[in-house]
């Protein structure tokens, strides 16, 4: 049965008024009295060692305050969040291992200066060979990036369920097939920035964009040389993260330079600074052997997942956990073996992207289904179907238990059933139409994994003498629509009005921890720990009330701004309630810390089914339509959930269709918006969005994760609809023009 | 710094004036799209910059006889705007709209687009296809020249930004034209082939005189003059535009290109994209 | 330093600008109006994007003293105080609003295409915008947002 929600399941946009009008602050958008403007010098080369660093020429120019180096730092001058061995700044003598590695600092009276002085500072250095592909990377006698690691091997993975050999035994038909991925940018709108300060206590405040404020604030501090407390972290209004700035780039920076400097200091990058510095989605090469009977039943799935880490350890550990252990996604097959490497190469840093590590294993698996499929001659949905996994069967992952019924079927059916009224214009003969399907099993609140210990999640509330009410939680609004969602969690249990609940959030002086915004995970954990925070503030407010309207406790509820007494003998206003608790000396501030269960991490269903036209003399490839279905449990905010699936759906679409950030030994071929091609307005295609509500036991009012879903999904749909269109599978997506030309044309790729 | 000095001026009389003044240290700017990012890119250096984009009289399309008369400060936009070029020069008016985004059509001019000589820039493929002549002053005269005489090499044209200005570009008006283009994106991005063709063809059905033009496959817009051959003077039929689209296929030598493509690619693009341009071209009228 | 008058919102300015100082600069560092956005600095995103004249364009591209005598319009200019545009209310209603740092630039090329196009189709629409790169919404939203506004006094 349907429950009746106060202001849960309706649309409600609480930063929407200050962003249509241009007045919300970016971090790049704060100017202080006597700041400065710093600039970053990058490594010249991908792969070389640091002689001799000469700052002499660029500390002479008129309006240079600070050049700064690695001899200025005083604290490891390392960071990274699974291991610390990226430096804040290469020393001489040390190597810098890719294009984003920082070598000085520049800090000016304005950007110009300060732009100007990067080019006068003088460096002398070695290049080194540089390691550019898995294969050089793991050849033997290869040189190691990282003395300390044996390999060049950053981690490595393995889940083996049932038995392989017996599991290919049971098959009729075995397939082998190599899906490479490319590297993805995230391409937000907003560059990285960020402004540091000194405040009167002498604590460095930093203002940036980032992702979790609580992890960068510690592993600054250490980088640096500070203890924890003498830094407070804000994370700013972000114009877009995606996972791209979950990472520490420019912060680090700044904070140096308010230290040498004193001053307040703002840095911004430039779109190509961008590009290169912070981590990528990990290009990845998906080696998948499968196994089938003839009626469509797989047996045997055998995987192996390699991903490009980059220079540095980052997220990459991480991310190819979760790569693994999404591989076999919403099938039930009985006997699997999955493992993988991620590889240290000196390519750009990848790490966090949206989906982390999700999309490349899922959409390598849902390609070979269509593959297999043509070869049992077998309906692509059918199979799907065939294999989908029920309740009680175990997935291809020991961390989910199925806690509700699977819903892949009804998803595919309502997917295609849209899909299918697409109209059929008129295609020019030499165009060739196609319909694909793809699915997937996301897995969200992946920081629950025991191995990343990050899962706890803080939250507090507190009710104003006055009844109105403030949230405080470290989760980070770049777009997703936390604050919105925050509100209205607050609003509903409180039964007030959203707009008039206030939502500070991520500022390590003043919110609790709450994580990382990554996953999909703030609205299912904040959440949850809101409403466990808000029944803590409840519950005192009815002991309290009950004493005041001398009830019993089980009669008082909150409705409209009051509280009311069941069967409608007497009320009291929050604002009457919250007054008379001040002076009665009651604590009116809650704080709750939710906490996933291991024992399953947070799991749905996707379906996506996409409609395109090949033109098969030239290759070109126009995506008509996009449909996807999502199990989202119950959407809190429907408009918002859809945008996540819509936005989510075309970065995909742009990942299959024109997004590399190439590089070619070291070099990198697209670096900038000119070159990396993300979708444009007219890039658009017919875009329908099913949203199914289906109450996940563990989420707050049902909800589940959704913010990176779609991105795991629509980019397999689109290349398993060029594949039902031509009959050829692009393996190495983007299915660039040349690329499906080539295949439609039986010409062979040249090197 | 990236440029000392910023002078807008009201008429070309001034401009020259100006540019005589700094004797070469200065160059002239129209939009501004592309000079302003190679300057920004330190790719280009400059003391000074002469803006002509206040000089209403350089923005006008019109025809004059059997020719059309465009002024060289003419927007982008106005270019893809104009019914008259549309209906007369529909190759520049389909380039003109494929040109970046609606903002740099907006003060992109067509003068801009030509100078900054880049072998890909749309409205050069179609000016040249069209058989344009350029009008250019200077303190000391004024020359024309047809189109191909003002590319000498990527980003390098004849015409000299520190003493000279292009105002106008002439075409004749009875040719029917077509453009294709194919890229890597649907808007807001460079071509990986661009073709624009303008053909002359008689009551009889026969081509007096055949122009195609190509993108970016050699450091310069290029001219398929051996496809043109196999045009001139014969009767139109789908057999002898295949021919010389073919023909073209291989006078060209476009080069291997990590964004664009392989240079075998390529060649095959621009085969298709001229065999649709031609056919377009000798549908419409 | 030289002398530049404008009017900017409305409101007639006259500021000491750079020779190469770009119209954005001078807009967000010394208007402090900091709505316009800067996301590539190269004319390839749309971020910066103002009403110049009555037309869109890229501010980053443009130099100040290029807007000399200008009429500028930018997202701080387009509501009448509390009273939202339409088509500022049209994005809330649609869900066209994510991050919000194309929102501005976005919000007025969709002016420049209503003003131009009082009824665009949705490739007119596509078209308008096209210049103005969202990596949060796919634009879907942004574009039926403009549809709702069809017709409509903008």
């Amino acid at each position: 049965m349907e429950k009746k929600y106060w202001c849960v399941g309706q649309n409600f946009r609480k930063d929407g008024k200050e962003k249509v009008k241009g007045e919300t602050k970016y971090a790049g958008d704060i100017f202080l009295p006597d700041m400065l403007f710093a600039k970053p010098l990058l490594a010249p080369v991908s792969h070389g060692r640091l002689k001799t660093i000469d700052t002499s020429l660029a500390k002479s120019l008129p309006g240079v305050v600070a050049v700064v180096t690695a001899e200025d730092i005083k604290g490891s001058n390392r960071f990274g969040p699974v291991m610390q061995d990226q430096p804040v700044l290469v020393g001489v003598g040390e190597d810098f291992k890719f294009l984003g590695d920082t070598l000085a600092l520049v800090a000016a009276e304005n950007k110009k200066i300060a732009e100007e002085a990067i080019r006068l500072i003088k460096v002398d250095y070695e290049e080194l060979p540089g390691l550019y592909n898995f294969n050089e990377a793991l050849a033997d006698g290869a040189f190691r990036l990282h003395q300390n690691m044996e390999k060049n091997i950053c981690s490595s993975g393995e889940i083996v369920i049932g038995d392989i050999t017996s599991g290919f035994n049971e098959s009729d038909i075995i397939l082998e097939e190599i899906i490479q991925t490319p590297r993805q940018e995230h391409a937000y709108l907003e560059t990285e920035a960020a402004v540091s300060f000194f405040d009167n206590q002498g604590r460095v405040n930093l203002y940036s964009c980032l992702q979790d404020p609580y992890y960068f604030n510690y592993d600054i501090a250490q980088a640096l040389g500070l203890p924890a407390n003498r830094i407070r972290t804000v994370a700013t209004t972000a114009g877009g993260a995606f996972g791209g700035k979950d990472d520490i780039t420019l912060q680090a920076h700044a904070i140096l330079l308010t230290l040498v400097t004193g001053r307040p200091v703002k840095m911004v990058y430039s779109r190509e600074e961008s590009i290169l510095i912070h981590p990528k989605r990990h290009p990845s090469e998906i080696r998948i052997k499968i196994g089938a009977t003839k009626n469509g039943r797989i047996t045997a799935f055998e995987g192996r997942v390699l991903i490009d880490a980059g220079a540095y350890t980052g997220r990459s550990p991480v991310v190819l956990t979760v790569a693994l252990n999404s591989f076999v996604g919403p099938y039930y097959i009985p006997h699997i073996k999955l493992y993988g490497h991620a590889v240290y190469t000196n390519n750009l840093v990848a790490g966090a992207c949206r989906g982390y590590g999700q999309p490349q294993s899922n959409t390598a698996r849902e390609l070979v289904l269509d593959m297999l499929a043509d070869r049992l001659n077998i309906n692509p949905v059918t199979l799907r179907k065939i294999n989908a996994l029920k309740q009680g069967q175990q997935a291809g992952t020991r961390l989910v238990n199925l806690d509700t019924p699977p819903t892949l079927d009804s998803l595919l059916d309502q997917t295609m059933a849209v899909l299918e009224k697409s109209p059929h214009d008129d295609t020019p003969a030499y165009c060739k139409r196609g319909t694909g399907v793809a699915c997937a099993m996301p897995l969200f609140d992946i920081s629950a994994l025991p191995s990343l210990g990050l899962a706890g999640t803080g939250v507090a509330i507190q009710m104003h003498p006055d009844g109105s009410l403030v949230v405080y939680a470290s989760a980070v609004e770049c777009g997703q629509g936390v604050i919105s969602v925050l509100a209205q969690i607050a609003a509903e249990e409180f039964s007030v009005n959203p707009g008039d609940v206030e939502v500070i959030l991520a500022d390590t002086d003043s919110t609790p921890k709450s994580g990382p915004t990554t996953a999909s995970r703030q609205t299912y954990t904040s959440g949850n720990a809101l409403k466990i925070a808000s029944e803590h503030l409840k519950k005192r407010l009815i002991s309290f009330g009950s004493r005041l309207l001398n009830v019993a406790e089980e009669k008082l509820y909150f409705y409209g701004g009051k509280m009311l007494v069941k069967d409608g003998e007497g009320e009291v206003p929050l604002s009457k309630l919250a007054k008379e608790c001040y002076y009665a000396g009651v604590n009116l501030k809650e704080e709750a810390w939710f906490r996933s269960n291991h024992a399953t991490i947070g799991h749905t269903f996707i379906a996506t089914a996409a409609d395109v036209e090949v033109d098969t003399l030239t290759g070109s490839v126009k995506v008509l339509k996009l449909v996807t279905a999502h199990d989202i449990g119950k959407a809190i905010n429907p408009l918002a959930a859809a945008g996540q699936i819509i936005g989510g759906g075309m970065q995909s679409l742009g990942w299959a269709m024109t997004e590399d950030l190439m590089q070619k030994d070291g070099m990198v071929v697209t670096p900038s918006l000119a070159e990396y091609l993300i979708p444009t307005a007219l890039d658009l295609p017919a875009m329908e969005t099913i949203l199914m509500e289906n109450p996940y036991p563990t989420g707050p009012y049902g909800a589940k994760g959704v913010g990176e879903h779609a991105s795991m999904t629509a980019a397999a749909a689109i290349l398993n609809a060029i594949y039902q269109a031509t009959g050829k599978m692009v393996t190495n997506f983007p299915a660039t023009p040349e690329k499906v030309f080539n295949l439609v044309t039986g010409i062979p790729e040249s090197s | 710094m990236h440029w000392e000095a910023y002078h807008c001026v009201e008429s070309i009389e001034e401009a020259l004036q100006l540019l005589d003044e700094y004797a070469g240290a200065s160059r002239v700017i129209a939009g501004g799209t592309d000079l302003v990012i190679q300057l920004k890119n330190h790719q280009r250096r400059v003391k000074a910059l002469v803006s002509l984009s206040s000089i209403k009289a350089l923005r006008y399309i019109e025809q004059d006889g059997e020719t059309i008369r465009i002024g060289a400060l003419s927007t982008h936009n106005e270019l893809a705007k104009s019914d008259l070029l549309m209906e007369k020069a529909k190759a520049l008016s389909l380039a003109a709209r494929a040109v970046g985004s609606p903002q740099i059509r907006n003060i992109g001019t067509v003068g801009g687009n030509i100078v900054n000589a880049q072998p890909a820039a749309d409205t050069a493929i179609a000016l040249l296809a069209l058989g344009a002549k350029a009008k250019i002053v200077s303190s000391t005269g004024e020359r024309v020249e047809v189109l191909e005489n003002l590319f000498k090499g990527i980003g390098e044209s004849s015409v000299n930004p520190a003493k000279e200005i292009v105002t106008e570009f002439i075409f004749p008006a009875f040719f029917r034209s077509a453009f294709q283009r194919l890229a890597l994106r649907k808007a807001f991005t460079l071509p990986i082939i661009n073709v624009a063709v303008a053909l002359l063809i008689d009551q009889k059905n026969i081509c007096r005189e055949a122009r195609i033009a190509i993108g970016p496959v050699s450091t310069v817009p290029f001219r398929a003059k051996k496809a043109e051959a196999i045009l001139n003077n014969e009767i139109i039929s789908e057999k002898k535009l295949v021919l010389a689209a073919a023909e073209a296929m291989r006078e060209i030598n476009p080069r291997d290109s990590l964004l664009r493509g392989s240079a075998m690619y390529r060649r095959a693009m621009v085969k298709v994209l001229l065999e649709r341009a031609l056919r377009d071209a000798v549908v419409v009228k | 330093m030289e002398k530049l008058e404008l009017t900017v919102n409305g409101y007639h300015y006259q500021v000491q600008v750079e020779p190469d100082e770009t119209l954005l600069d001078m807009l967000r560092e010394q208007l402090k109006l900091t709505g316009t956005k800067s996301g590539c600095n190269k004319g390839e995103c749309g971020a910066c994007t103002v009403i110049m004249n009555g037309m869109a364009v890229n501010s980053c591209l443009v130099p100040a003293l290029q807007a000399r005598h200008a009429e500028i319009l930018t997202i701080e200019g387009l509501s009448k105080g509390e009273e939202l545009h339409p088509i500022q209310e049209a994005f809330l209603a649609s869900g066209a609003v994510q991050c919000g740092y194309c929102t501005p630039g976005m919000i007025l090329s969709v002016k420049a295409l209503l003003d131009n196009n009082p009824k665009p189709t949705v490739a007119e629409i596509q078209e308008g915008i096209s210049g103005n790169l969202c990596r949060c919404t796919g634009y879907e939203q942004i574009v039926q947002a403009v549809q709702s506004l069809a017709g409509k006094k903008v």
